[in-house]
């Protein structure tokens, strides 16, 4: 496989990430820059060439002006490929850049393997049931990878690259931005979590969810939650939203309290080492993706099951959480 | 007068598709279609804007196949006024960039589009890539993730997207493209009588003709999608000592 991939992130983390993934496929990787400072240390984790972009109206990573920078950085190196990152950020430049490369744009892409001198890719599809191959026919392609699934290079500072300027005329967004209101660090992140337990339907109120708090906060895990506590319900934020179009999660251990097991939300637990559920309804779904299961009423089994794991652990549970 | 156009994509009901235990492969045999879900959202966010503004047009724009004016009758029932369907057996091979195309070139048409409204992906396909390949396609500008306060005010959208790292608040002047989450609303049910009215309600066919877009040209293949192998252990715990037992295998296992 030879051919130049442009990565494009806008955050350091999901740079050095893209730069591995096109690393591991053997693909040269061109990182893209809004500032010349940020050049070795993308080189040092593996560019091999930053292309520093500059031109009005890319401070704010608007996804017009970024994506006509990017077709012209892809123009200026010739890449063959352009990775971002699924996410939010990611997924509204991939498709306008598409329409400015004619090209293919594969979303969230599961896997990426080489099949006659060309990548071919799988995500999920059909809501999650499958897993659909994906064979571009462009003559570049954009794809976007969840992130967190690949672990970035080691920094080496012996690396060497070069560093390109490109000045560039991008049309104005329109779009003006009155006001920025950044998420409060709430220390989630359940994507690097050793244990998640995982909430759906089958609490009853808000409050209740703190029987998950408490247990995660025994065993040293986190909590997620199902689509409808996240968007309909509003409980938690989408931080804590696991699924097909929430954080995917690969845990040592996946509990799934009160959640039926609609493929929505599964697809985002499929890589757990080992799944329990808990549900009151022997015949959900969930139970027959799990590895442990307890047919029964989570607000008995999870103080249950605190306890029993605090013993287990020769400590005292935690109780009294707090719900964020 | 503001003229809303809103996507509205018919999907296979994705949870009574089922799945061959031995190929993987889904059947989608008897499974029914329904409007994709997300597109209620985008639906309900159009009727909500004429609502507030007296005057408003609401167009629903679906491509798809031969049953489209069955599902289509929802967004009707729901207060879009009226439905323009795109439908054409040349149409059949169009990958999501292409159906992208076509779409823009169907709201290029209809001429003095105010404001484009797509939900943020689909139920069966999920690419999330309709609403920013029109608004490319059109030369508009977007607004993606649109989670609340969306308003018309003085010829302006105004609106709260949700990005990743948290809110922001933006306005742009009109003609726009957006995406709404489903956080922005909840989709209303039709009432009897909506559902009665929509059958009366003004429905257009167009073709490859009538849009003028020239060859279909795909730059994406599918050939196969089938379900990833699980294996799972599959122990069911029952009886007094079920959570104790658990507590003692995960333990074993190495949870704790």
């Amino acid at each position: 496989m030879t051919g130049i991939a442009l990565v494009c992130a806008n955050d350091k983390q999901g740079l050095y990430e893209l730069i591995a993934k096109a690393t591991s496929l053997n693909l040269t990787p061109v990182a893209f820059a809004l500032s010349e400072g940020a050049a070795s240390d993308l080189i040092a984790h593996g560019a091999s060439k930053v292309i520093v972009v500059e031109g009005a109206h890319l401070a704010d990573h608007q996804p017009g002006p970024i994506a006509e920078a990017l077709a012209a950085a892809q123009k200026d190196c010739g890449a063959q490929y352009v990775f971002l990152p699924a996410t939010r950020r990611g997924k509204e430049v991939a498709p306008m850049l598409g329409v400015r490369l004619h090209a293919a744009v594969i979303t969230g892409a599961q896997t990426a393997h080489e099949e006659g001198g060309k990548l071919v890719f799988e995500r999920l599809f059909l809501g999650g049931k499958t897993m659909a191959k994906e064979v571009p026919t462009s003559a570049v392609t954009v794809v976007t990878f969840p992130p967190r699934s690949i672990e970035p290079l080691a920094a080496d500072a012996s690396r060497s690259g070069e560093t390109k300027k490109l000045t560039v005329t991008v049309r104005d967004p329109k779009v003006k931005i009155l006001a920025k209101k950044p998420k409060a660090e709430s220390g989630v992140n359940l994507e690097a979590a050793p244990i998640v337990i995982g909430a759906g339907r089958g609490f009853k109120n808000k409050d209740d969810l703190k029987l998950a708090f408490d247990l995660a906060a025994t065993i040293g895990g986190q909590v997620g939650c199902t689509r409808p506590l996240a968007t309909d319900l509003g409980w938690l934020t989408d931080e804590y939203w696991i699924g097909l179009s929430g954080k995917e999660v690969k845990p040592k251990a996946y509990f799934a309290a009160g959640i039926s097991g609609q493929i929505q939300h599964t697809t985002g637990i499929r890589s757990s080492k080992i799944i329990i559920a808990i549900n009151t309804n022997k015949d959900a779904p969930i139970f027959k993706m799990a590895d442990y299961g307890i047919v029964g009423d989570l607000y008995k089994v999870l103080p249950a099951l605190n306890a029993a794991l605090a013993k287990q652990m020769g400590k005292n549970p935690v109780s009294g959480s707090k719900v964020p | 007068m503001v003229t809303i156009v809103t996507l509205v994509k018919q999907s296979p009901d994705v949870e009574a598709i089922r799945i061959d235990p031995k190929t993987g492969a889904p059947d989608l045999n008897g499974v029914g279609l329904k409007v994709s879900d997300y597109d209620k959202n985008g639906v309900e966010a159009a009727v909500q804007l004429k609502e507030k503004n007296p005057g408003t047009r609401v167009i629903a724009l679906s491509l798809g196949g031969p049953k489209l004016e069955e599902s289509i009758k929802e967004a009707l029932a729901m207060g879009c006024d009226e439905a323009v369907l795109l439908r054409d057996a040349a149409f059949a091979n169009a990958d999501t960039a292409e159906k992208a195309r076509l779409l823009a070139t169907a709201i290029k048409k209809m001429g003095n589009v105010d404001i484009v409204i797509a939900a943020e992906e689909s139920l069966d396909s999920h690419s999330g890539q309709t609403g920013p390949r029109i608004a490319e396609e059109l030369g508009l500008p977007l607004i993606a993730y649109v989670t609340e306060n969306l308003r018309i005010e003085g010829g302006s959208v105004k609106a709260t997207r949700e990005v990743d790292e948290g809110l922001e608040d933006v306005e742009c002047a009109t003609p726009v493209v957006l995406t709404v989450l489903e956080s922005l609303n909840h989709p209303r049910l039709p009432a009897l009588m909506q559902i009665l009215q929509a059958k009366n309600k003004p429905q257009k066919v167009w073709g490859a003709a009538d849009l003028g877009a020239g060859d279909i040209k795909p730059v994406l293949s599918r050939p196969s999608s089938a379900a990833p192998k699980s294996e799972r252990k599959g122990l069911m715990l029952a009886g007094e000592s079920a959570v104790d037992d658990l507590a003692k295998a995960l333990a074993k296992e190495g949870v704790i």
